[in-house]
Formats: C-alpha cells, sequence, structure tokens
C-alpha cells in the first residue's frame, strides 16, 4: 500500500476546532513534515488550494499558502518523495499551468504531478472577480477536460491548437517539456467528476468514512475503479484519512473528545452554506460528504483513532480493500504526527513491511 | 553599488547566436549560477518571464522555465540573497500573484519581490488566448497600476474591495501576509512606464548602452531619477550589463567577434516583427531598445568586453553614475560567469572593496 500525506498548506490542517492545534502555514511547517515523510519512506505528498476560508474563531483555512510556489520549494529539498500541487482551473491558464509543471519537473528532476480542481466555493473565486456564474456546476467538468487535453498537448508535444468552448490555442508552445509524464489526480465524486477520472486522471481519491471504520469507504472504491474500467484505463483509488493517535487508545480518544468538544460552530455554518450553493451536481459530490452531519469537524474524513497498534491495524485492514492503491493521511499536528507514524506505526503494519 | 544577477531562464541567456554558448535551462544551471551568486556577495538575482522564444537556428528563448515556480525553488535553497520574480499581468491574476508572492515570502523569509511586466510581444498572449486587443499597448500601464494596487492592499491590510476598469475584487482575501515588504521592480522607459513607476515601483531598470562605454546610460539614468522625483517616493535605478571577459583584452573581444559573427538572422527578424506591431507606445520602449541594429545580437545591453581589470576598471566606472545604485548583470555563460566575477573581477573592484572584506572575514 502506498502512502500520501496531505501537508499543512492551511491553517489548522483539517480539524474545524478551537481545542486542536492552533496553526498558522508557513513553509517550514510544510518542509518538516515533508522531509518527514521523505525520511520515513512515505510515496508522496500533496498540497490543495485554498483560496477562501471559513473564519469563524478558528480562523479555519484563513491562511493558506499557494500551491504551485509551495512545492516547488519543497521540490527544491527532497530528493526522492513525489510531489503533487493543485492547480485552480478558473484561476490559472492552462499554458501558465504546463509551464509551471515543467518548472517543478525541472526543480525535482521528473517527481512532480498534478491534482486538478473545478472549484465547488463561489467565494473562493467570486473574491476576485473569476465566478463564471453558477450555470458552472453544471458543466465544470466539461472545462476541466478543455483544460487537461491542452496540458496533455502541450506536455506531449511542446504545441497546441486546441479549439474548444472555454479555450482557445493559437500555436500555443511550451518547452522545455517535463522529462517523466505528469500524473493527474482528480477527487471528483460526482457521475460527471468520475467520468471525467475515468478519461483523464491517473489517480483518485475518495473520503474513508466514519471513526474506526477503515474499510467502510470499500463500496466508494468499488464504485471509482468501476468507472474507471469503463475506459480501460489504469486509474489508482487513494483513501483520505486522518490519524489522531497516542500511547494508548485512551489518550488517543482524550485528544478526539478534545477537538470535538471545541468545534468551531461559526466556521462549520459557513462551509455548509457555501457547499450547498451548488444545486446542480447532485448529491454525490465530494463536498456533500464533508458537511454530513456525523463528524463535520474533521470535514468527516474517516478517522483512525487510536494506540499506534490500533491504527497500524486499522491501516493494513485499509490496505486490504480491493481495488485501493494507497491513502493520504492527514494528522492532528504534521510534524509530530509523520515523525510518530513512521517510528511508532509503520514498523507494527504487515502492509508496509516490505519499505521498512 | 547592488550587484543583481539576470539568471538565465530561457534558453542562450542574452546573446542571439548560434556561436555563443548554446545551453538550455533546468533549475540546476539556475541554482549554480545563483549559489555563486550567494556565495560571492552578490545583492539579487532576477528571473523574467517569457512565453514564447523567437526561433531561429538557435532556437533563441524558445526554451524557457516559469518565473514563480523557478524562483520558490532559489529559495529554498539560499538563505542570504533576495530574489525577484516577474508576473506576467495578463496570464495571472493578481490575488494569485499575490498568493505565490507571500508563499515566496514564507520560503525565503523575507527575501522576495516582484518585476511587473505588462507585455509587448503579442504572440506570448495570443497563443494562449489572452491577449486583450493592440488598443491594450496604450493602456498596459492603467492596467497594471490597478494590479499593483490590488496586490499591495491584499499584502498591507490582507483584504481588498478594489473596483476598477480592468479588476473588481468582492471582499477578496489573503493570508498570510508577508513577513517583510515586498518591493516591485518595473522596467518601463516609455512616459508612461515612468510614470507608473514613480508611482508604484521601488527599483526600475535601464539599458546599460554601447561597447565599453560604461557611462553612456546615465543620461537615461537621470531622467528616471527626474520622472519618480515628480511622485516623491524613492525609486532606486540599476543599468542592465552584459559582462564578457577573459585573461586578456584580446581574447574577451575574441569571444564577442565569435557570438557576433553567428547572429541568428532569423530569431532577430521575429523580435523586429514583434516590436514593430506596437504602434501605440511610442518609440521610447524598451523592445525597441532591443531590436535596434546596433547591437541587436546581445539585445543592445551595454556590453564591458576586456580582462577582469578592464571590466572591474569599467563597473567601477558605473558606480560614478549619479542615481544609480547597482546593475544587473549578465553573461554569456551564467556558471562560469558568476564564478569569474566572483573570484577575478570583483576583487578588483574599488565600489565593492567592503563586500570583498566582508566575504573574507566570514572565510
Amino acid at each position: 500500500m502506498e502512502i500520501g500525506v496531505f501537508i499543512p498548506i492551511g491553517s489548522n490542517g483539517w480539524l474545524v476546532s478551537t481545542t486542536s492545534p492552533q496553526y498558522k502555514p508557513s513553509f517550514e511547517l510544510n518542509k518538516q513534515t515533508t522531509l518527514n515523510a521523505e525520511r520515513y519512506g512515505l510515496d508522496f505528498v500533496l498540497s490543495m488550494i485554498k483560496l477562501r476560508g471559513f473564519g469563524g474563531k478558528s480562523e479555519f483555512w484563513d491562511h493558506n499558502l499557494e500551491s504551485f510556489t509551495l512545492m516547488a520549494g519543497l521540490a527544491a529539498v527532497t530528493e526522492r518523495i513525489k510531489l503533487f500541487a493543485t492547480v485552480p482551473t478558473l484561476a490559472l491558464p492552462p499554458a501558465i499551468c504546463s509551464r509551471m509543471v515543467s518548472t517543478i519537473d525541472s526543480i525535482s528532476n521528473g517527481r512532480f504531478g498534478l491534482n486538478v480542481i473545478t472549484g465547488w466555493q463561489i467565494p473562493e473565486y467570486s473574491q476576485m472577480g473569476l465566478w463564471p456564474g453558477d450555470d458552472y456546476f453544471a458543466h465544470r467538468y466539461a472545462y476541466a477536460a478543455e483544460y487537461v487535453t491542452i496540458l496533455r498537448e502541450l506536455w506531449e508535444t511542446g504545441r497546441s491548437d486546441f479549439k474548444g468552448r472555454f479555450f482557445t490555442m493559437n500555436d500555443c508552445r511550451l518547452s522545455p517539456r517535463p522529462r517523466a509524464p505528469v500524473k493527474l489526480i482528480c477527487a471528483g465524486q460526482s457521475d460527471s467528476g468520475l467520468a471525467f477520472t475515468a478519461q483523464h486522471a491517473d489517480y483518485n481519491f475518495c473520503f474513508g468514512k466514519g471513526h474506526n471504520t477503515p474499510t467502510a469507504c470499500r463500496e466508494s472504491v468499488e464504485r471509482l475503479q468501476a468507472a474507471a474500467a469503463k475506459t480501460g484505463r489504469p486509474v489508482a483509488t487513494y483513501a483520505l484519512f486522518m490519524i489522531v493517535t497516542g500511547e494508548t487508545d485512551a489518550e488517543a480518544e482524550a485528544k478526539w473528545a478534545l477537538y470535538r468538544q471545541g468545534a468551531d460552530l461559526e466556521a462549520l455554518a459557513w462551509m455548509v452554506k457555501q457547499a450547498t450553493a451548488d444545486t446542480r451536481s447532485g448529491t454525490d459530490s465530494g463536498v456533500h460528504q464533508a458537511i454530513d452531519v456525523a463528524s463535520m469537524v474533521n470535514i468527516n474524513i474517516g478517522l483512525l483513532l487510536g494506540s499506534h497498534a490500533a491504527v497500524a491495524q486499522m491501516l493494513d485492514e485499509v490496505a486490504a480493500i480491493p481495488g485501493l492503491a494507497g491513502v493520504l493521511l492527514t494528522f492532528d499536528e504534521f510534524v509530530s504526527g509523520t515523525e510518530t507514524f513512521g517510528q511508532r506505526i509503520q514498523p507494527l503494519m504487515t502492509s508496509r513491511s516490505p519499505r521498512v | 553599488m547592488d550587484i543583481g544577477v539576470f539568471i538565465p531562464i530561457g534558453r542562450n541567456g542574452w546573446i542571439v547566436s548560434t556561436t555563443s554558448p548554446q545551453y538550455n535551462p533546468s533549475f540546476e544551471l539556475n541554482k549554480q549560477t545563483t549559489l555563486n551568486a550567494e556565495r560571492y556577495g552578490f545583492d539579487f538575482a532576477l528571473s523574467m518571464i517569457k512565453l514564447r522564444g523567437f526561433g531561429g537556428q538557435s532556437g533563441f528563448w524558445d526554451q524557457n522555465l516559469e518565473s514563480f515556480t523557478l524562483m520558490a525553488g532559489l529559495a529554498a535553497v539560499t538563505s542570504r540573497i533576495k530574489l525577484y520574480a516577474t508576473v506576467p499581468t495578463l496570464a495571472i491574476p493578481p490575488a494569485i500573484a499575490a498568493r505565490m508572492a507571500v508563499t515566496i515570502d514564507s520560503i525565503s523569509n523575507g527575501r522576495f519581490g516582484l518585476n511587473i511586466i505588462t507585455g509587448w510581444q503579442r504572440p506570448e498572449y495570443s497563443q494562449m488566448g489572452l491577449w486583450p486587443g493592440d488598443e491594450y499597448f496604450a493602456r498596459r500601464y492603467d492596467f497594471a497600476a490597478e494590479y499593483v494596487q490590488i496586490m499591495q492592499e491584499l499584502w498591507t491590510t490582507g483584504h481588498s474591495n478594489f473596483k476598477g476598469e480592468f479588476f473588481k475584487m468582492d471582499d477578496c482575501r489573503v493570508e498570510p501576509l508577508p513577513e517583510a515588504p515586498i518591493k516591485l521592480i518595473s522596467a518601463g522607459q516609455s512616459d508612461a512606464g515612468m510614470k507608473f513607476i514613480a508611482k508604484y515601483a521601488d527599483y526600475n531598470f535601464v539599458f546599460g548602452m554601447g561597447f565599453n562605454t560604461p557611462t553612456a546610460c546615465a543620461a537615461t539614468v537621470e531622467r528616471l531619477q527626474k520622472a519618480s522625483a515628480t511622485s516623491g517616493r524613492k525609486v532606486a535605478t540599476y543599468g542592465l550589463f552584459m559582462i564578457i571577459t577573459g585573461e586578456t583584452d584580446a581574447e574577451a573581444k575574441a569571444k564577442w567577434d565569435l557570438y557576433k559573427s553567428g547572429a541568428d538572422h532569423e530569431a532577430l527578424r521575429w523580435l523586429t516583427a514583434q516590436s514593430a506591431a506596437d504602434t501605440k507606445s511610442g518609440s521610447d520602449t524598451n523592445v525597441r531598445h532591443m531590436s535596434s541594429e546596433v547591437s541587436n545580437v546581445n539585445l543592445n545591453i551595454g556590453l564591458l568586453c576586456g580582462s577582469y581589470a578592464s571590466v572591474a576598471r569599467m563597473m567601477d566606472e558605473i558606480d560614478g553614475i549619479a542615481g544609480l545604485a547597482g546593475v544587473l548583470l549578465t553573461f554569456d555563460e551564467f556558471v562560469s560567469g558568476t564564478k569569474v566575477f566572483g573570484e577575478k573581477i570583483q576583487p578588483l573592484m574599488k565600489t565593492r572593496q567592503h563586500v570583498v572584506q566582508s566575504l573574507k572575514a566570514a572565510e
């Protein structure tokens, strides 16, 4: 099983709480996290892009770095781990994005890939005058498909003359081209997102589910793999989990109880309002899972909670899900989290014993 | 005198020739250049952005990296030198550029600044469907002024509600704020460009001029300093020069003659055609200067050609230009060029003895 880290590019990671560790993103924080991940043999790191926070007392995600420049810096100080940035397709022209990718490919010697997002939170884009109108919800994957087609043409041939509904290239050029094929991630979960993923992406993601129910996302994985099978292209599925751990189950549970108790209701209310603005994509989108009332304090990311041994055992269960290529991990605190994972959890996992 | 290096983000640097050193840009090339610059006490490194090359047999500028991501990588492997990226204002929204700048500020611990360009080579943008039409030539500094105001609001308050002709922000946010103020460069030389600089920029650039005439740009420096004085803001002017050197004057001259003999006429024709497309900006633009037939093989960048001692002496003369804060250097080849500059030329310069002494003290 491959393991990636969803590095903390935004304030407070993925816990919308006033009693969880409170921190702002910095290069140093993300560098220490990524160097730990590389030291312990993890396979990749990914940063999201988030252009507008949720506010509230915890100022959740109000402080966010930019993904390409962050990954470019990380590429320069790592040697082995794979790196993925996230491109906001509404805000960066595809030809500019393609050149940023070529540059990070040069910095990393071919260790770079791209997560493609369409955007769901209107204020992220309307604040910059870049929201195309709510009709966009219904055709966002058609837009992304044109975007990705241009990227691929530029990377593979150095040239694009693509003429589409959203983009018009006129003998557009890119050189240098990436030395290694640039892998694409798409995390779309709606039907149109899945169809896009099957046609264009190399990796996709689903939410891990529930509280210490490591295989509860089995059906989502199956659904994603079935969608990908339609095109015959191999698409590797990863599941997103959060680890909250301690020396004992009780210690881990006490942390979690503390974080939940401080849930930032004002920030969560903002998230619900934004997520429900999309009335076009259907109720099967990733955003709808994020606002499920079951565990909003960690955005409903599947929680693996317990002692080092308990978490290791649950991750081995995750590894047994048919069709799952790996996991993308978040932590309550990332530097200590990746350190503890590498020192205490991974050595106990049978699914990682070849790496160890 | 401050010294910066205009790092080789594009193929073949600034010599449009088939007989000059032929190389493609890579992170490694730019990293070695910048590490040399840092080691020898250079003050800053700047990369341009160029989205379309000139073609020709030398493939001039056909290969180019992207400036923000390049400088982000360099920020992570340096500790002292200041770094400047160039933003193509037509192609990156100001709130995105502001966040990229803040991220590199975090990587560099406050060593980052931004060069603002408006765009003059239409195919760079029309190839992506982003050229706003040729009337843009006349409005480009109005566009840039709005762009810069938005970034400044975001960097100083984390917030912008700017409503202009070209951009409309709606309670836009960018945090974290930069650790240090982000300095702005603009190299515009037209009247509109200079007004923009006087109002918004901290640094500007002029072309050094001619062949071994180090002070020939003094009048331009004076013109820029006068223009900036009208706003009462302090704007530091830098001169752009190219160094071609060798053990002797004759060796350096032989290199230059070789490069001139291989001038890539096809690539130069492209440059001339592009510069002629702008009929709105007046005759005083940078691109007119670059494409002038006098020395277009090195884009008419002021040349300092000679032995180490000759170049050092000419650099000291440049320092005597009233109002000039420093120079931005290019080389025929950058890794060896920065090393030779640091080891052979700078130690002979009177105007850099303070740097030489502090480097010695740190050894």
